[in-house]
């Protein structure tokens, strides 16, 4: 046996816990191992440390205060069985309400529409429209259409921009002024675009009353609060649609040159004025608007209808119009003034949350940007509102290309053709070029001539017909700068011929000659002229 | 007349042998309310030195106390008799001071600040102006491991044989007499500093 064992048993030993064997043995080994000795005088006096410990003093009344627990427990009173009680209220709150549920559907459905109407009402209570007809003016309605951006704050430094998401989605978003007009390459504004098409009084008026015509709409999609609500209606998307449309229909009729560059060019694409449904979507857009706005509040977002009074809204508009004219001597801001609007929620169509997740918000410190599903369909009609967006979208894009890139001015001298062309795109505007018209002769429609550029110096520059793609050219030595392509550059051509015309009749005395060369060039219906830029 | 004065003498004796824990629970679960009573007179002291020697000098004897006697009272339907009363009643103890320790530990990880549930009890290593033979002991074997405290309390204070220690802490006889002889030999090292004074 180990010494520990005996130490072991030594203890036991002292406890009086060994069998007669044990014992006797152990006594045998302490007679004789004084290390076992020692050992048993300290587990003796350990032992005899802790059994002198005196026992607390007895409590008399231990047994009355026990005895008046029970009693006091039994009796319900006291807490008996602690742990049970809120466990067994729990339980008995929850049956109550599976009980309330399984046979008071309706109570209890009414009771969470109440709860759901309450924060409907909360974040919907006087809302406000964003934009009114005082704050956008028909320039910023042109813009509107033309870049999809709305001015936003009364530094207007800032836009709201639309732009396309992924498929079927559309961004909201609130971006610097200067980075938009960085993006737009194309920078045309209203009074280009009336300089360009040569709006008469009576048309720019036109014009005016069909971008005012828009205002109370686009008016009427974004909304605000005091609670920090913003509601987007996503038909601000189509809006923008039907006023792109309308602005090239009026185009179209006003410049008989934009009708023919537009119309005339490509039959399939740019048939805006004989397609039906692009008439019935800008009056549905127009007349019959959504109800739909995409609710973004502090800490929740929602779709929900909303019933907007237009009438009324219009009538509370021009009466704000007329207050701000009034209050403008006062140098009263126009966002100070206090602006009402009917606002009526539609509770039945509190849209499902799965609807309010496709809208996505991004927000850092430079920009506010949300996405949203593009409104697919109309109510009531079942044209495809992408496939006619997208047709007024490439109609615009063609349209841009008319006239605003190129500027062509003519005037006349003695003997010489000065016109001007202007890129302001590429930053090259203001080159102009003077065409000394030499004795043509008799060289057909071929004009070669001597073009001096009056800020380049002299240069000379050949100008004729391509015999092998049937175009104009302009030539410096034997590189072609300049070649005109009759069916990608239609217009340009055409205006060129003009003022051709007019050069000639204004030269007729000492030009008749070259007048019926061209002439006789006009008539010619079968040529194909193709022009291409190389600068 | 002495024959009856013998006979009165030993009349009380017969009564209380018939007094047993074992005739008591039966009394007490016929719905005799009063044998609860004779049996929490019979073993409170007992049940409230084994606390006061478990936790030290702590405020928490009375209630803790209660708290066993209350859970006796609501589990006395249930005994068993397979094994002595005291065994169980021990165990139940055992198992109330447990839990108290437990909460107190938990109270403290998570209010360390809180003074009324810091540790009462003074360090024996740490020799005071009075030496207080019994409070040093009774501290030191406050201090053991609670596996070797509750065997050397059951042994020492309560008298309790290592059978009777196996059956209430649920453990063999073998590792009951280990566990006594180790927490007399951590007892033997917790006082060494008042070896002297203990002398």
């Amino acid at each position: 046996m180990s010494i520990d064992k005996e130490f072991e048993q030594l203890s036991a030993y002292l406890d009086d816990e060994l069998t007669p064997t044990e014992r006797e043995y152990i006594q045998q080994r302490i007679a004789s191992s004084p290390e076992l000795q020692r050992k048993l005088a300290e587990l003796q006096q350990m032992k005899k440390l802790v059994t002198a410990v005196d026992p607390l003093p007895e409590d008399p009344y231990f047994s009355q205060r026990l005895a008046a627990t029970i009693k006091e427990r039994k009796s319900g009173g006291g807490r008996f069985l602690p742990f049970r009680k809120p466990v067994a209220a729990f339980a008995v709150v929850t049956i109550l309400m599976m009980v309330f549920i399984k046979f008071s559907p309706i109570q209890w459905n009414s009771l969470f529409e109440e709860q759901k109407s309450n924060i409907l009402d909360f974040y919907t209570q006087n809302l406000q429209p964003f934009f009114t007809a005082s704050d956008l003016t028909s320039e910023d309605i042109f813009n509107f259409a033309f870049h999809k951006t709305l001015p936003v704050g009364d530094e207007a430094n800032q836009v709201l921009s639309l732009t396309s998401g992924d498929i079927g989605k559309a961004f909201f978003e609130i971006r610097d002024k200067e980075d938009i007009d960085k993006d737009n390459e194309q920078n045309v504004d209203m009074e280009r675009f009336i300089t360009s098409l040569d709006l008469n009084q009576d048309q720019q008026r036109n014009l005016d009353s069909i971008l005012r015509s828009y205002s109370d709409r686009i008016s009427s999609t974004i909304l605000v609060n005091n609670n920090s609500t913003l509601a987007v209606n996503p038909d601000l998307i189509n809006i923008q649609a039907a006023l792109r449309a309308e602005i090239l229909l009026f185009a179209a009729d006003a410049n008989e040159k934009a009708l023919e560059y537009m119309f005339k060019k490509n039959e399939q694409k740019l048939s805006l004025s004989e397609n039906r449904e692009v008439a019935e979507f800008v009056n549905n857009t127009k007349f019959n608007p959504s109800r739909e706005y995409y609710c973004l509040t502090p800490d929740t977002s929602f779709t929900m209808e909303l019933d907007i009074d237009i009438d009324s809204l219009h009538r509370d508009l021009q009466q704000l119009e007329r207050d701000v004219i009034t209050q403008k001597e006062k140098l009263v801001s126009l966002r100070t003034l206090p602006r009402k609007m009917n606002v009526k929620t539609n509770r039945s169509a509190f849209f499902d949350s799965v609807i309010a997740n496709q809208m996505q918000v991004w927000v850092d410190n430079n920009s506010f940007k949300f996405e949203i599903p593009m409104p697919g369909r109309m109510p009531e009609v079942h044209y495809n509102c992408d496939s006619i967006r997208n047709e007024i979208d490439e109609a615009m894009t063609v349209f841009k290309s008319f006239e605003f890139n190129i500027r062509v001015d003519s005037n006349l001298s003695s003997q010489s053709f000065h016109f001007s062309y202007r890129d302001t795109a590429a930053g090259q505007s203001g080159m102009n070029m003077g065409i000394v018209i030499p004795d043509l002769g008799n060289t057909g429609i071929n004009i070669d001539s001597i073009v001096q550029s009056e800020t380049m110096g002299n240069i000379q520059f050949d100008m004729g017909t391509n015999d092998s793609t049937g175009g104009f050219y302009f030539k410096l030595g034997d590189s072609v700068i300049i070649a005109l392509d009759s069916s990608e550059l239609h217009i340009e051509l055409e205006h060129f011929r003009k003022e051709m015309k007019t050069l000639r009749k204004e030269m007729e005395l000492f030009r008749q000659k070259m007048m019926e060369d061209m002439q006789r060039e006009q008539t010619d219906s079968n040529r194909q002229l193709r022009r291409r830029w190389e600068i | 007349m002495q024959e009856n004065k013998n006979k009165d003498d030993v009349q009380p004796q017969k009564i209380y042998a018939l007094q047993d824990d074992f005739s008591l629970i039966r009394r007490f679960n016929d719905g005799d309310d009063q044998a609860f009573n004779l049996l929490v007179n019979r073993h409170k002291e007992k049940v409230r030195n084994l606390i006061y020697l478990t936790l030290g000098n702590t405020d928490a004897i009375d209630d803790i106390s209660q708290d066993v006697f209350i859970s006796v009272y609501r589990k006395l339907k249930n005994f068993r008799f397979q094994s002595q009363f005291t065994t169980w009643l021990y165990r139940i103890t055992v198992n109330k001071c447990r839990d108290y320790l437990r909460k107190r530990k938990i109270r403290s990880i998570f209010s360390p600040f809180n003074a009324e549930i810091t540790e009462t009890k003074e360090s024996p290593n740490k020799p005071s102006e009075t030496f207080d033979i019994q409070e040093i002991v009774r501290n030191g074997v406050a201090q053991l491991p609670e596996k070797l405290r509750n065997p050397l309390i059951l042994r020492d204070f309560e008298g309790l044989s290592y059978q009777e220690i196996a059956e209430t802490l649920k453990t063999e006889i073998g590792t009951v007499k280990s566990r006594i002889f180790r927490a007399r030999e951590g007892l033997k090292k917790i006082l060494e500093p008042y070896e002297k004074e203990l002398l």
